[in-house]
C-alpha cells in the first residue's frame, strides 16, 4: 500500500509539474480560449455534493466515469473533450455511437487514481460519489489539491446535494450547470427535453409499477425520491415502493406479491439482463403466480437509461411507449 | 506365560511384560516389565523424564506400546473391548482440566460411560454409584458446585470419585499429588491405601519419594526408559539405589508405629 | 448450577411448546396485511382440510414465501445450534463455531464463484462443494503438521478460512458491477430471503442425516470435555469418534450453510446460553439447543424482514446485533476461563 501510493504521489507531482509548465505556455483549444495575460473569464462556482469546486476556464480534458456522465457531456455537443471513459453501463444511443467509438476506454470498472492522473485530466465527471475513493478516481480533496477538479451527478449525492425527491427541474438544472461550467449553450437540449416531456401522456395512469433493478433473493427496486420514481410519476404509474424513502432500496417479495404491481419495469444491465430476471420471476412460486408475469407486462429499459440524467425523458417516454403497446395488444 | 520372574510376588494384578513405547524417533520406555499387584499400592517412582507418564499410559491402555504386552488378572489389556476395559482400568491424568462448565456430579457421572449406551440411559444403579463414589472421596457437599470453582485439592478428589465410579479393579494414577498442600497429599494417599486394601490394584506415579515410600507397599522404580528395580518398598528403595537413581543421599529409618520405611533425603557428598 | 430432572423436563416441554408457536406465529406476521387467522385457515387448506380464504396471490404469499422461510429458519437455527455444541466439545474451545474449519469460507467461495462468476451450478450445491473443500484443506493441512490435534485443526482451520476469505475478496473486488455485490454481501451476511421449499428440504435432510446420529452419541460428547486420554479410559475409540462427530458436524454445517450463508453467532452462543439453564450434559443440552436455536432464528429472521418494513436486512446482521452483547455477557459471566 505505502509503496503504491509513495508512486502515485510521485507521477501527480510529475503530473502537475507537467500541468503548470503546459498551463503557462500552451493555448487551450476550442472556442472559449482566451489571452493569459488578458482579463480572465468569470469563475464559474457551483456547489457540489456539498463541496465548492470552482472552474475558471472551461474543462478541456474530462474524465467520465458511468454512463450518465458520458452521455450528458455528448448530448451538449462536448464528445471530444472526453479524454477517457469508465465503468460504462452500455451501448451509448445511436446518434452518438461513433463518437462514442472513439473515445478511449480506461477501465470498466471505477478507474484508479493512477490511471486517471495518467490522462492529465482538468475534471473527473462521476455518475456516483463512490467513485471518488481512495481506492477509485480518488478522493475529491486529493484530486483538488493536484488542480483536478471533480463534479458528481447531483441526482447520486450521498454525502450531501442529492434533491429531496428528484424532479425534472433538477436533471434541467443539472444540465444547464453543465453548461455553465463548460461555457456552452444548453438551450437547444433543454428545449429538446422539454418537448419531449410534454409528449409524453400519463397512460398509466391508474395503475402500479415494480421498478426491478436486480437481485434475486432480496429485489433491488427502485424507490421514492430518484430517477425511478420520477419516471414511473411521469407515465402515471404509481411506484408500489414509492414511500420508501430512498433512490433505490432492497425490498421484500413478500410486499411486492401483496402489492400485485400491474406493471413491472426490467433494468436491462449486462450483468443482470431482463431476461434472467424474468427467468428468476416464472421460477419464484409467488411471483410466477403475480398476473403481470403470467401476462408478461413487462416493461423493459437498459441501466444507463435508469439512471438520473440527459435520458431520464426518454426513458419516460420509452416506458409510455411500452404501455400503449402492451394496452393495445 | 510372560516368562516374568515374579518370585517374591502375589502374581494376580496387573503384568506387563517388555513393553516399548516409541515417540517418534525417541524411545521413551525401552523393555519394562512391571506388575502391580491385587490389594496393595503401588508407587511409581524415577527421576522427571524418566518415562513415567508414559508408561502409566500404556498401562492404562490409553497409548498403544510399539512391542509387549499388558495384561490384568491374565487378560490382555489391549485385546479387550474398550467399554469393558473401562470398566476393569481407571485412569487419572496429571493436571486433567476442563474448559466445560460442569458440575461435580455431572464430573462424576462420566465415570459411568462404560456402562451406559452412547446415547445414555441414566439408571437408578448408576445415580447410587455416583453418589457412593462422592461419599468415598469425602466430595458429597460439593456435589452441585461447578468444578472449575474448585481447589486443586478438591478437584484431584472429584477426579477419583470420577474413577471409582468406573467401578475398576485397576486404578492408575499420574501424580495425584501434584500442586496440593501437604495435607491434601496425605489425604489422597490416604485413600488410595484404603481403596487397595479394599482389593484394587492401585499404582500411582509420585514424585514425592519419602511420601511413596511412607505409603506404598510396593514401589517399582523406573529411570531412563527402564525399570532398575522393582519390589515390596522397604527392601527396594535401599540407599545405594536410591544414589544411583537420585544422587541424593539417603537414611532410611522404620516408622516403629506403622512399620512403613521412613526416608530422610541430604545431598550427595 | 445443573438443573434436576424436573426442571429440565419443565423447560423441554415449555420450549417445545414455544417452538410451535414461534412458527405459527412468525407465519402470520409480515410486510403484506393478512390477519392470523386466514393465515391458518390458507395453509390447513393446502393441507387438505377446508378452503383458503385468501386470494390465489396471497394464498401464495403464505405457502412460497412465509412458510418455507419460517422452516428454514427453524431447521438452520437448529442445525446451526447443534453443529456449534459439537465443536466445542469436539474441540474443547468455548470460542469454537460451526464455521472453525474453514467451512463457511469455503461456503462464501462456492456462493461468489456461482453469484459473481455464473458458474452454471445451482448456489446450494456451489456452497456445499466450497465448504467440504475448504474442510478437506483444513484436515489435509493439519495432517501435515504432525498428529492431528485439536489444536492443530483449528489453527489449519484459521490458515484455510483466511485464504478462502481473500480469494472470495478479490473476486468480488475484481467482479462486482452496478450493484451485484449486494446479492454476494447478503449472502455472506447470512440471509434467509431466498427460501423457498427446496430450502426447507435441503435443511431438514441435513438435520435428520447429521443431527440424528450426533444426538444419538451424546454421552460420548460428554466424555471428550477432559481430553483425548480421559476419553480413551473411559472406553471410547477416540479418533473414529472424533472424525465421525466432525464429519457430521461440517456436513451439517454444510447443509445449512448452502441455503443461508453463512449466519453467525447462532453456533457460537447458543450452546453457552443453553448450558447456563441445563447444564453440559449432551444428551439433554443437545436437543436444548436444537429447539432454542430453531425458535431464535426464527425471531431474528422476522424482526429481518419486518423491522424496517417493506425493507429487508440480511438476518445475519440481527443475529450479530443481538449476538454481540450476548457473548459480552457470557464472557464475563465465565471469568474463570478467559
Amino acid at each position: 500500500m505505502s509503496r503504491s501510493s509513495v508512486r502515485a504521489r510521485a507521477a501527480a507531482v510529475a503530473a502537475f509539474a507537467i500541468l503548470a509548465v503546459a498551463g503557462c505556455s500552451a493555448q487551450p483549444t476550442g472556442e472559449a480560449s482566451t489571452e493569459p495575460s488578458s482579463e480572465p473569464a468569470a469563475s464559474v462556482t457551483v456547489s457540489n455534493c456539498g463541496t465548492e469546486v470552482s472552474f475558471d476556464a472551461a474543462p478541456q480534458r474530462v474524465v467520465t466515469i458511468k454512463s450518465s456522465t458520458t452521455e450528458a457531456l455528448l448530448a451538449l455537443g462536448l464528445g471530444e473533450r472526453i479524454i477517457g471513459m469508465a465503468f460504462q453501463d452500455g451501448p451509448v444511443p445511436e446518434q452518438w455511437a461513433a463518437e462514442a467509438a472513439s473515445i478511449p476506454v480506461i477501465s470498466p470498472q471505477v478507474p484508479s487514481e493512477e490511471a486517471v492522473l495518467e490522462l492529465e485530466p482538468d475534471l473527473v465527471f462521476g455518475g456516483w460519489e463512490s467513485a471518488f475513493s481512495p481506492e477509485g478516481a480518488g478522493a475529491r480533496a486529493d484530486l483538488a489539491a493536484l488542480g483536478i477538479a471533480s463534479y458528481v451527478s447531483p441526482a447520486a449525492c450521498q454525502s450531501a446535494g442529492q434533491p429531496a425527491k428528484l424532479s425534472f427541474d433538477d436533471i434541467d438544472a443539472h444540465i444547464q450547470e453543465l453548461a455553465d461550467i463548460f461555457r456552452v449553450d444548453a438551450s437547444s437540449l433543454l428545449a429538446e427535453q422539454r418537448s419531449t416531456l410534454t409528449s409524453v401522456e400519463a397512460v398509466g395512469a391508474g395503475r402500479t409499477a415494480l421498478w426491478y433493478s436486480s437481485g434475486n433473493d432480496t429485489p433491488y427496486v427502485g424507490a421514492g425520491i430518484g430517477a425511478p420514481q420520477l419516471v414511473l410519476e411521469t407515465v402515471g404509474l404509481t411506484n408500489i415502493a414509492g414511500d420508501v424513502d430512498a433512490t433505490w432500496a432492497p425490498l421484500n417479495w413478500e410486499a411486492v406479491v401483496d402489492a400485485n404491481p400491474d406493471f413491472i419495469v426490467l433494468i436491462d444491465a449486462a450483468w443482470n439482463t431482463a431476461q434472467s430476471k424474468i427467468e428468476m420471476l416464472d421460477a419464484n412460486p409467488a411471483t410466477a403466480a403475480l398476473p403481470a408475469v403470467q401476462n408478461r407486462r413487462y416493461l423493459i429499459l437498459p441501466f444507463a437509461a435508469s439512471e438520473a440524467g440527459v435520458r431520464t425523458v426518454e426513458a419516460a417516454a420509452s416506458l409510455a411507449a411500452q404501455i400503449m403497446k402492451l394496452d393495445g395488444s | 506365560m510372560t516368562g516374568l520372574d515374579v518370585s517374591g510376588f502375589d502374581v494376580t494384578g496387573l503384568e506387563a511384560a517388555r513393553l516399548r513405547i516409541r515417540a517418534g524417533a525417541k524411545l521413551i520406555i525401552d523393555g519394562v516389565d512391571c506388575t502391580v499387584p491385587v490389594g496393595s499400592l503401588t508407587a511409581l517412582v524415577g527421576p522427571n523424564g524418566a518415562g513415567k507418564s508414559t508408561l502409566l499410559r500404556a498401562l492404562a491402555a490409553v497409548l498403544k506400546p510399539e512391542s509387549g504386552a499388558v495384561s490384568f488378572e491374565s487378560t490382555e489389556l489391549f485385546g479387550m473391548p474398550r467399554r469393558e476395559r473401562a470398566r476393569t482400568v481407571a485412569f487419572v491424568e496429571q493436571d486433567a482440566a476442563t474448559t466445560t462448565a460442569m458440575t461435580v456430579t455431572e464430573v462424576v457421572r462420566l465415570g459411568r460411560l462404560p456402562y451406559e449406551s452412547a446415547w445414555g440411559d441414566g439408571s437408578a444403579d448408576s445415580e447410587r454409584v455416583v453418589v457412593d463414589a462422592l461419599a468415598t472421596v469425602e466430595m458429597t457437599e460439593f456435589a452441585e458446585r461447578d468444578f472449575d470453582t474448585l481447589s486443586g485439592g478438591e478437584r484431584q478428589r472429584v477426579l477419583l470419585a470420577r474413577a471409582l465410579a468406573q467401578q475398576p479393579r485397576l486404578l492408575l494414577l499420574d501424580e495425584p499429588t501434584n500442586h496440593l498442600d501437604i495435607g491434601a497429599q496425605l489425604a489422597v494417599l490416604g485413600l488410595l491405601r484404603r481403596l487397595a486394601a479394599g482389593g484394587m490394584a492401585v499404582l500411582a506415579a509420585l514424585h514425592d519419594l519419602p511420601l511413596a515410600a511412607s505409603y506404598s507397599d510396593h514401589v517399582v522404580v523406573v529411570s531412563g526408559g527402564r525399570v532398575v528395580a522393582a519390589g515390596p518398598t522397604a527392601q527396594t528403595l535401599t540407599p545405594a539405589l536410591i544414589r544411583t537413581v537420585y544422587a541424593v543421599e539417603a537414611t532410611v529409618l522404620s516408622n516403629p508405629a506403622t512399620k512403613k520405611s521412613v526416608i530422610v533425603l541430604s545431598e550427595l557428598g | 448450577m445443573a438443573p434436576n430432572r424436573r426442571a429440565v423436563a419443565l423447560w423441554a416441554s415449555g420450549l417445545s411448546v414455544a417452538l410451535v408457536a414461534s412458527v405459527i406465529a412468525a407465519v402470520t406476521i409480515g410486510p403484506a396485511d393478512i390477519r392470523a387467522d386466514e393465515v391458518l385457515a390458507s395453509i390447513s387448506a393446502r393441507l387438505g382440510v377446508g378452503e383458503s380464504p385468501l386470494s390465489l396471490l396471497r394464498d401464495g404469499i403464505v405457502w412460497e414465501l412465509r412458510l418455507p422461510r419460517v422452516l428454514t429458519a427453524a431447521a438452520v437455527g437448529a442445525g446451526l445450534a447443534i453443529a456449534g455444541t459439537v465443536m466445542q466439545a469436539i474441540t474443547r474451545n468455548p470460542l469454537a463455531d460451526p464455521y472453525l474449519l474453514g467451512l463457511s469460507s469455503g461456503a462464501s467461495l462456492g456462493a461468489v464463484s456461482v453469484l459473481l462468476l455464473g458458474a452454471a451450478i445451482v448456489l446450494p450445491l456451489a456452497a456445499f462443494f466450497g465448504a467440504m473443500l475448504a474442510l478437506g484443506l483444513t484436515l489435509l493441512l493439519a495432517s501435515s503438521l504432525g498428529a492431528i490435534t485439536p489444536t492443530r485443526t483449528v489453527l489449519a482451520g484459521l490458515a484455510v478460512s483466511s485464504l478462502a476469505s481473500a480469494i472470495t475478496s478479490l473476486v468480488i473486488f475484481w467482479t462486482v458491477t452496478g450493484d451485484s455485490y449486494r446479492q454476494i454481501l447478503g449472502w455472506l451476511l447470512g440471509s434467509l430471503a431466498g427460501a423457498r421449499w427446496p430450502a426447507v428440504a435441503i435443511a431438514v435432510a441435513g438435520i435428520l442425516i447429521a443431527g440424528i446420529p450426533i444426538l444419538l452419541r451424546s454421552r460420548v460428547l460428554d466424555a471428550f470435555a477432559f481430553g483425548d486420554v480421559t476419553a480413551a479410559s473411559l472406553g471410547v475409540n477416540v479418533s473414529a469418534t472424533r472424525w465421525g462427530l466432525l464429519a457430521a458436524s461440517a456436513l451439517l454445517t454444510g447443509a445449512m450453510v448452502s441455503v443461508s450463508g453463512a449466519i453467525g453467532f447462532v453456533g457460537l452462543i447458543l450452546p453457552h446460553a443453553v448450558r447456563l439453564i441445563v447444564g453440559s450434559a449432551h444428551r439433554v443440552l443437545l436437543p436444548m439447543v436444537a429447539i432454542v436455536g430453531a425458535i431464535f432464528l426464527i425471531w431474528a429472521d422476522t424482526a429481518a424482514r419486518t423491522l424496517f418494513d417493506p425493507r429487508e436486512l440480511p438476518v445475519g446482521i440481527v443475529t450479530a446485533i443481538i449476538g454481540a452483547p450476548i457473548f459480552a455477557a457470557l464472557l464475563a459471566r465465565r471469568r474463570s476461563l478467559t
